[in-house]
């Protein structure tokens, strides 16, 4: 009965997925601000952008589950693997978005404050990574990853929302724009907000596998036999 | 007198392929993205199913499919 509900539940997010899809192309109207169609790759850039800012939300949530919930492992295998994760997300947001503005602003880097920020997180993230493969020690692995998740959720936030609305941008203006209004076509909206939703379950299933994984690797390292 | 309307050819799905500005079938059109989308889409969900369905059958204590 479980298997039944899970796996359609897996069918239903194939199928909203995939509706998605369709809307971005054949729904929602091409923005002829834009070259072309390029306005499109707004339903799928925006929301690998969102997905990892939850991403590394997530972690921080995790790391602090851990630092204050009775330090159990799983906790800190969760936040891992949201970090992983977003990092996924984010180099996919840079590289959908780098081929967007080769179509509109002519190369695929420029040095754009969003562009920027982005890949200063990733960076950041990406230390995470790094700080974490140079730790044997499992609990003191865990406890100094999740410090330093919940420090990054303070940078995090700055270089996501903050920094691309205090400078001058070549970047389209936000959805919700500078003067908290929403600036978008409504059938482009629906199916942002479709496609943001969908690539955040999405990110769930992925980090639950990766969680998993993770357990069963260190239940090996733990027992070889 | 009644005006002759023009019917696009083809099902459901060739109707709704074509979409709203009817050159989509084109190589490069939305057509042909959207239908290679739905396959990286489809290829990455299969991908997901198995692995889940693997690392059920290692927490079961075998070897996994």
């Amino acid at each position: 009965m479980t298997r039944t509900i899970s796996l359609g539940l897996r069918a239903a997010l194939w199928l909203v997925m995939s509706l998605c899809i369709w809307g971005a192309f054949f729904y929602a109207w091409s923005d002829p601000a834009f070259i072309g169609q390029s306005s499109r790759i707004l339903f799928f850039h925006v929301p690998m952008a969102w997905t990892s800012f939850v991403a590394y939300f997530a972690a921080a949530v995790w790391s602090g589950r851990y630092l204050w919930g009775g330090r159990q492992p799983r906790h800190d295998r969760a936040a891992a693997a949201a970090v992983e994760c977003g990092v996924l997300f984010g180099v996919l947001a840079t590289v959908t978005g780098a081929l967007w503005a080769r179509i509109e602003w002519g190369a695929f880097w420029n040095w754009d404050p969003r562009q920027t920020s982005i890949v200063v997180v990733l960076l950041f993230y990406g230390a995470y990574l790094a700080l974490r493969s140079a730790m044997a020690d499992r609990e003191i692995r865990a406890r100094i990853s999740s410090v330093y998740a919940l420090i990054a959720l303070v940078v995090t936030p700055f270089f996501y929302f903050i920094v691309p609305r205090i400078t001058d941008s070549l970047h389209p203006e936000p959805v919700i724009n500078a003067e908290r209004k929403l600036d978008v076509d409504p059938r482009m909206f629906q199916v942002l907000i479709a496609s943001a939703l969908t690539y955040t379950i999405l990110f769930f299933w992925i980090h639950n596998l990766r969680a998993r994984t993770q357990a069963l690797a260190d239940a090996r390292e733990d027992d070889p036999s | 007198m009644r005006e002759r309307t023009t019917r696009r050819k083809g099902g459901f799905f060739l109707r709704t392929l074509k979409g709203q500005e009817g050159d989509t079938m084109e190589l490069g059109g939305l057509g042909w993205i959207f239908a290679v989308n739905l396959i990286i889409w489809t290829g990455l969900f299969v991908f997901l199913l198995r692995i889940e369905r693997r690392i059920a059958g290692l927490e079961a204590g075998g070897k996994g499919r």
